[in-house]
């Protein structure tokens, strides 16, 4: 309890960071695995892996007083700028073979 | 101001230096960038062929550069680097791209996949493996990683009616997407905990064991893993072999398994030297559980791509094994090994390629019934490359494994060798059960067989390959240490 208590009282430092980057990143990979309704919503969750990595380079970037962290957090910007475009393009063309884009429904290649 | 004047400094002396080590890439990201205005406005009848026969012609002239080029070392304020293992591997990665885009020459019409969009993408692609192989820096690796795989869930889509292509192209690119996001968690981690992301800092940096060095280093081997399809991390490789269109298969079996391999070489003997007895630990695990999974695995399969994704995911796992050893053997063992890979992969798909059934491509293990009866030729280098595979002495793909093994004996990895080896008989079944297929049991529809004289050409050099190799063992052994030296 008195971790607890001190992590929440004291200063914000690099575990702070560190914390909400790596809760961020698992809401994300449980947000992959465990939904069972929409793929837009698995889109939504891979934005968040990649964006947990940005607020990880941003803290490291200032705790270091590095500027490789800040360069990087930008280039992952345009990445997942890309990303996000190709997937939603794929999942379209997804759309218009099915009719649907449930989670339950992608199922057509398996064994 | 100081600080200014020296970073100028700098930036010239390594400019011009750094240009001359990129010429290949430079070459190919200019041809790219003509092709578009190319396939636009000039090739109008005959767009796919035009623009295939460009693509061949690029690819021929960057592997001819870098073939060619004498200078080395490191360049782009050491962003990237150029040594004789980047060579040999960015020739590997060329020669089989310029296979995959020979065969679809002529076999993107029935695939129907022949947009000239095809050509651009694969260049892209192949532009981003280059570029993954000859990286010094963990950002021009992560950029250059994701320009390798973005061009090639778009070509897993490419056949865009068909609902088949574009779910397995929307797996590809889920799990893809996952695996980035992993693998740039572990590098933030490192740039977090060792303050830099270059390649020759991290290893400078002396840190033996940090728990959040070991993390990252856990993250990015898993988002590594993934592009391998190494087990556990396996599950989209058989969906998107099945899916894909038989050619662009083809192109995902080979060069971005090369370049990932490479990778993991590099990470592994290069940059986290200090850190081996914790990397090793992974990748017996990563080694075991291909092995177990892409054997076991396999024997179920009816349809043929899928058995394929399986059958990889074990060579994968044979691969691994020469890693662990942790020795210049070793990364011997596994260049030759995915060398050799390379053409058995490339000649089983050229068979596979060239026959069609009712006018679709075939699909099914029982489609190749009565092969023998119409096509004994055929039929005898198919079964040379099943054997291959499988592992059976004068052939090819016996020397990879021998060497592998080989390797982890020497470092004393007794219980993985035998593992191995016992896999291999295990995995030795299905590829026999292919054979029995084709010797042992008479269909009543025919196979038809349509080969252009350059599928021919690529069949018999495949074969010549996996049959002659143990002649030239002994040069070819030498010719990869000179290129480790």
């Amino acid at each position: 309890m008195d971790f607890i208590f001190n992590f929440f009282s004291e200063d914000i430092q690099m575990k702070h960071y560190l914390v909400l980057s790596s809760a961020i990143f698992l809401i994300g990979i449980i947000g992959i695995f465990l939904n069972r309704k929409n793929v837009i919503i698995i889109l939504m969750s891979i934005e968040l892996l990649l964006l947990s990595v940005n607020i990880n380079f941003i803290a490291f970037a200032y705790f270091t007083n590095t500027i490789t962290g800040q360069i990087f957090s930008l280039f992952i910007l345009t990445i997942v700028a890309a990303e996000a475009a190709i997937g939603l393009a794929i999942l379209v063309v997804y759309y218009r073979n099915k009719g649907t884009i449930d989670v339950k429904e992608i199922n057509l290649l398996k064994g | 101001m100081k600080i200014d004047e020296k970073i100028i400094k700098v930036n010239l002396f390594d400019g011009i230096d750094g240009f001359l080590i990129a010429v290949p890439e430079i070459f190919l990201l200019f041809s790219i960038l003509l092709l578009i205005p190319l396939n636009l406005y000039f090739f109008k009848d005959k767009e796919f062929k035009s623009s295939s026969k460009f693509s061949i012609f690029s690819i021929l002239i960057t592997l001819i550069l870098i073939l060619f080029n004498p200078h080395e070392g490191q360049g782009f304020n050491n962003l990237i680097v150029s040594t004789s293992f980047q060579k040999f591997v960015k020739s590997l990665i060329l020669v089989s791209i310029l296979l995959v885009l020979l065969i679809c020459k002529n076999k993107s019409k029935i695939e129907n996949i022949d947009y000239s969009e095809f050509n651009l993408l694969t260049l892209l692609s192949t532009c981003g493996m280059l570029f993954v192989v000859s990286s010094n820096n963990l950002m021009t690796l992560f950029l250059a990683l994701e320009l390798q795989a973005l061009p090639i869930y778009i070509l897993c889509t490419l056949r865009r009616n068909d609902i088949k292509s574009s779910e397995s192209g929307l797996k590809y690119f889920l799990l893809g997407a996952l695996s980035s996001g992993l693998l740039l968690f572990g590098i933030s981690l490192i740039y977090g905990f060792s303050g830099t992301i270059s390649f020759n800092e991290i290893l400078a940096t002396n840190i033996t064991s940090n728990i959040g060095l070991s993390f990252g280093l856990v993250f990015m081997l898993s988002g590594i893993a993934f592009k391998i399809s190494a087990a556990p991390f396996h599950m989209w490789s058989p969906d998107v072999y099945q899916g894909s269109p038989t050619p662009i298969t083809l192109l995902i079996a080979t060069a971005p398994k090369i370049t990932a391999i490479s990778v993991l070489i590099i990470l592994t003997y290069k940059v986290f030297v200090d850190f081996n007895d914790r990397w090793t630990d992974l990748i017996i695990a990563l080694s075991l559980c291909s092995m177990v999974v892409g054997s076991i695995g396999a024997i179920i399969q009816s349809n043929l791509k899928r058995l394929l994704a399986y059958s990889s995911i074990s060579h994968m796992g044979f691969i691994l094994v020469g890693l662990v050893s942790f020795s210049n053997s070793g990364i011997e063992a596994v260049l030759f090994y995915i060398t050799i890979y390379l053409f058995l992969l490339v000649g089983v798909f050229s068979i596979i390629l060239s026959l069609n059934k009712d006018g679709q491509p075939i699909e099914l293990i029982s489609d190749l019934k009565g092969l023998s009866n119409h096509y004994p030729l055929l039929s005898i280098s198919l079964l040379v490359f099943m054997f291959s595979m499988a592992g059976i002495p004068p052939l090819s793909g016996f020397f990879g494994k021998w060497l592998v093994f080989f390797a982890a004996v020497e470092k004393e990895l007794y219980f993985l060798a035998i593992l191995g080896v016992i896999f291999s008989v295990i995995s030795a079944f299905y590829y026999l059960k292919i054979v029995k297929i084709i010797y042992f049991e008479n269909s009543d529809d025919p196979l038809v067989l349509e080969q252009s004289p350059e599928l021919k050409i690529i069949i018999f050099i495949c074969l010549t390959i996996t049959c002659l190799i143990f002649l030239f063992l002994p040069f070819l052994q030498q010719l990869i240490i000179n290129h480790l030296s």
